[in-house]
Order: C-alpha cells, then sequence, then structure tokens
C-alpha cells in the first residue's frame, strides 16, 4: 500500500484536481443535473442505488470471467496450433487481423438473429474481444525464443514437442500475460456492451435502463464500477504474473 | 565408447568448410580441438549432434555410425544457455528430461561434490558467470552419453575465473567417465587439460596434426609454468604458425 501511494501519487493528486475542477464548474455554471451531475451527487447516488445494483454487477462479474476463461483458452489454443504448424499460420494470419475490424455493434444484432437472446450471443462478443491480444501476444512471444536456447535443446537431440513444452511455452509466459492483462479489461467491456443486446441483469442493462430516464447520475455510476471492475480483473492478472515469474524478480535483485 | 571421425567433409555454398577430417576419440579420453576461428570446429560439432551433415565421410560411435542421428552427445555450449526460469537443479536435470529418466538424488550429490550446494535453489540470474559455466557443466555431465562435446566454454571468462574453472573442470571429470571433445583457441587451457589435441588448419579446415600430451593426471596449474610445459606450448605454436 505504501509502494501504491509513493508510486502514484501524482495520479491520485491529479484525478482529485479533476474532481473538485468539475464540481466548482457544475456549481458556477449551475449545470442541469440531467446533462452532468456533480462527483458529489454521483457519489451519494452509488450509496442509495448499490442495494438495487448489486445484482447487475454480479451477472457482469460472471460474464466477463466465463468469458474472458473462454477466450483466453481460444486465443492460447490458437497461437500454439499457427506456432506449431506454419502453413496454418500463413493462411490464417490475415484473418486473424480481419476478425479485428468487425465492428462489434454490426454484429451483435446478427448474433441475436442467429442465436437468440440467450449466453451464446454474449459469450462469442467477449470472446471476439478477448481472444485477439492473447493469441498475437501469445505469437510473437513462441516465435521469440532466445536461439542459444534453442539450439541448445536441438544439439542435445530433443524433439519439436520437448522444445515446446520445455522453451518456447515457458518462455513465453511473460508475453501471454501481457495479452492476458490486456483481455482481462476488454472483456469487462465487452460483458457491458454485449449486455446491451438485451438481459435480464447486468451492469449493461442498468445503464440502458438509466439513460432512458435520463438518470444521467446512474449512468455514471455505472461507468464507475465497470471502471474498478476492469482495474480488479487488470489487478489479479498482474498478481497471477508476478507468481508465475517469480525468477525475474530475483534476478533483478542483484 | 569411442568416436571416429572419418574423412569428413563440408562446404557450404561454394566455401569448402571442412576438408578430410579425420581423428579419435578414445574412451575417456580429453580430446581438444585447436584452430582459428572460422576453422569449422563448430560446424564439426553440430555433425556430431546430428543437426548438419556432412557431405562427405562418416562419423562413429562405438562401431555404429550416428550421421544425422541426434541424442548421442551431452552438450555445453559458448553461452551458458541456462533457463532463467529453472533453478540450477532444476535446469542440472533438463539434460536428463530430454534423453533418459531423472535421477534427482544423483544430481543433488553431483552438485555437492562440485562445491555448487549452495546454489542449488538459485536462479540463473543470481549467479556469476564463472558460477553458471559450472552449472552448465554439471548439466552436460549428468546425462547418460558418454562424450562430452564443450564449445569454447570458458572464452567469455577473465583469465582468473578461466585458471580456476580449468582447475575444477579437471577435477570434477577425472571422477567420472565419460569422454570430453573441447573446442578452444587457447593454446596452454589445450595443453593443461587434454590427452591429445587435434591442431586444425584455416579454412578450409583439415586435420595439420594430432599430438598425444604426456603430462600425468592429476594435473596441478603448477605444471602450466614448468620448463617441459612451455616446451609443448612452443611446439604447438609452430605447428599452428606453420604452412601447410
Amino acid at each position: 500500500m505504501m509502494r501504491f501511494i509513493k508510486q502514484g501519487w501524482r495520479s491520485i493528486i491529479a484525478i482529485l484536481l479533476i474532481l473538485i475542477l468539475w464540481e466548482m464548474a457544475i456549481n458556477i455554471f449551475s449545470v442541469e443535473e440531467w446533462l452532468l451531475p456533480a462527483p458529489s451527487v454521483i457519489f451519494t447516488d452509488l450509496f442509495k442505488v448499490w442495494p438495487n445494483f448489486y445484482p447487475h454487477l454480479l451477472s457482469t462479474l460472471l460474464l466477463s470471467i466465463l468469458g474472458f476463461i473462454i477466450g483466453s483458452t481460444i486465443g492460447l489454443s490458437l497461437a500454439t496450433l499457427l506456432h506449431l504448424f506454419k502453413g496454418l499460420k500463413k493462411t490464417f494470419y490475415p484473418f486473424l487481423i480481419l476478425s479485428q475490424n468487425i465492428p462489434i455493434i454490426v454484429l451483435a444484432p446478427l448474433l441475436v438473429i442467429w442465436f437468440g437472446f440467450g449466453t451464446i450471443p454474449k459469450f462469442i462478443i467477449i470472446t471476439i474481444a478477448c481472444f485477439f491480444p492473447i493469441a498475437v501476444s501469445t505469437l510473437s512471444g513462441l516465435q521469440q525464443t532466445n536461439r542459444d536456447l534453442v539450439f541448445y535443446m536441438q544439439m542435445m537431440g530433443a524433439n519439436k514437442s520437448q522444445i515446446f513444452w520445455k522453451l518456447e511455452l515457458p518462455d513465453a509466459v511473460p508475453a501471454i500475460f501481457s495479452g492476458l492483462k490486456i483481455a482481462a479489461t476488454y472483456s469487462v467491456m465487452a460483458a457491458v456492451v454485449s449486455e446491451w443486446l438485451g438481459a435480464q441483469k447486468g451492469i449493461g442493462v442498468f445503464m440502458t435502463m438509466a439513460t432512458s430516464s435520463y438518470k444521467t447520475s446512474h449512468v455514471f455510476v455505472a461507468i464507475i464500477i465497470t471502471m474498478i471492475l476492469s482495474l480488479t480483473f487488470f489487478s489479479v492478472i498482474l498478481l497471477l504474473e508476478k507468481l508465475f515469474s517469480r525468477w525475474q524478480k530475483k534476478g533483478a535483485r542483484l | 565408447m569411442s568416436l571416429v571421425i572419418k574423412k569428413v567433409g563440408k562446404s557450404f555454398e561454394d566455401k569448402i568448410v571442412l576438408k578430410d577430417v579425420s581423428f579419435e576419440v578414445g574412451k575417456g579420453e580429453f580430446v581438444s580441438l585447436i584452430g582459428p576461428s572460422g576453422s569449422g570446429k563448430s560446424t564439426l560439432f553440430g555433425m556430431i549432434g546430428g543437426i548438419i551433415s556432412p557431405d562427405e565421410g562418416d562419423i562413429i560411435m562405438s562401431n555404429q555410425s550416428i550421421l544425422n542421428k541426434r541424442g548421442h552427445m551431452s552438450y555445453m555450449p559458448q553461452q551458458d544457455s541456462l533457463f532463467p526460469w529453472r533453478t540450477v537443479l532444476e535446469n542440472v536435470l533438463l539434460g536428463q528430461e530430454i534423453s533418459s529418466e531423472v535421477t534427482k538424488d544423483k544430481a543433488i550429490q553431483m552438485l555437492q561434490i562440485a562445491g555448487l550446494k549452495d546454489v542449488i535453489n538459485a536462479y540463473p540470474a543470481e549467479l556469476s558467470g564463472g558460477m553458471r559455466q559450472r552449472v552448465s557443466f554439471i548439466r552436460a555431465l549428468l546425462c547418460p552419453q558418454n562424450l562430452l562435446c564443450l564449445d569454447e566454454p570458458f572464452s567469455a571468462l577473465d583469465e582468473f575465473t578461466r585458471i580456476d574453472m580449468q582447475q575444477w573442470l579437471l577435477e570434477t571429470w577425472e571422477k567420472y567417465e565419460q569422454s570430453i571433445l573441447f573446442i578452444t583457441h587457447n593454446i596452454e587451457e589445450a595443453l593443461f587439460l587434454s590427452d591429445k589435441i587435434v591442431i586444425l588448419s584455416h579454412s578450409p579446415a583439415v586435420v595439420k596434426e594430432v599430438i598425444e600430451i604426456p603430462f600425468a593426471r592429476p594435473r596441478d596449474p603448477a605444471l602450466m609454468l614448468t620448463d617441459e610445459f612451455l616446451k609443448w606450448k612452443r611446439k604447438v605454436m609452430n605447428l599452428i604458425q606453420s604452412k601447410n
């Protein structure tokens, strides 16, 4: 915690400053609350609306975690396949990039037509958002293996699978984690967007209801919670990364 | 185990790298390959390792050709090539994992004998260059293969560490029975360590001379200062500089 304050004090002061300016501006120009609520109003509303909001949060949390797991599994396996079979990579790499050029907003209604309002179209949306950063960073991690170490493995008579499991995959772990970190934040955002399609519960649902009834402060509450959720996801992955790369930390100490 | 290199030749595109190279490594023998850089010594290692195939000639181990066959030698490269995410013990076991079953107890015992007891659970980044090369040598020694190929293992070390390491290498190796094929640029190193020195010429590499070194084992670094040693050094030096 001390370290966090030590490194982040600049950002914390900047945020506080922005909030104070915002509050002052609302008071000076007497802005209508439905147009832009003051930070103090959003803050008090957060506590008022919390019991009502909580179930929505849980639903989004579950959706994004499951979506993230599905997305990263697909991303990892895809990268591994493309890495092990060079021909596949040449054929499908362009498709990988093209998949990111499909606007989700357009895709969403199509998915509803094909799969209905259930959970499947939601998972597909999260997966599309998640798998790409993981696949791309894993692939580049697998390809940047230290040549000396590969040469050592070959000289020792290691076969392709030994080289992959003992060298290439562990060597790609830092790269995989940088993909996972991006995907973790994407998954929350994609979960919220997917809930706009139509759902009973979720932050996305809460947002649409708040917008249509001009409860602007509630929209901000939803935005803030989404951000906190994203940050939490990110931190969990960061923690896992530290756990998996203890050797790096030890080396850096010297 | 005995290794026979038989009239091996190799060219890359138009450049002839090795030509008609023949020599032998007997059981439990320490043989050094000495020659200018670019004389194809590493290419020769690649052939013994089975990842480069020669244009002509044969490589025979214990009466069987091992041309293009991998896994018949244990290897120690110039850079330590330890895996940074593995501890010293896990690194040492890597060679075994590739070629046979893992004997953890034997590895721990060997690390203890080699004076690496205190760093068994350390990561490579925590060790000095000399220590890392020791770990790398133990990794090679622990493999079940009877031939160790060492590719200039001490060339990146400073002079003090290097002399320590040569002494340590001999002491450690003499306890086991493997044969060693050792690449070096350093004449003193070759003389001090080997039973036999194979002198290669500059490209294309041909064997200029194979000389037997008569010094008794176990050897002491004081040997390097004797007249006898210096006489041998002069002899090797002259052989290297002589025209074909």
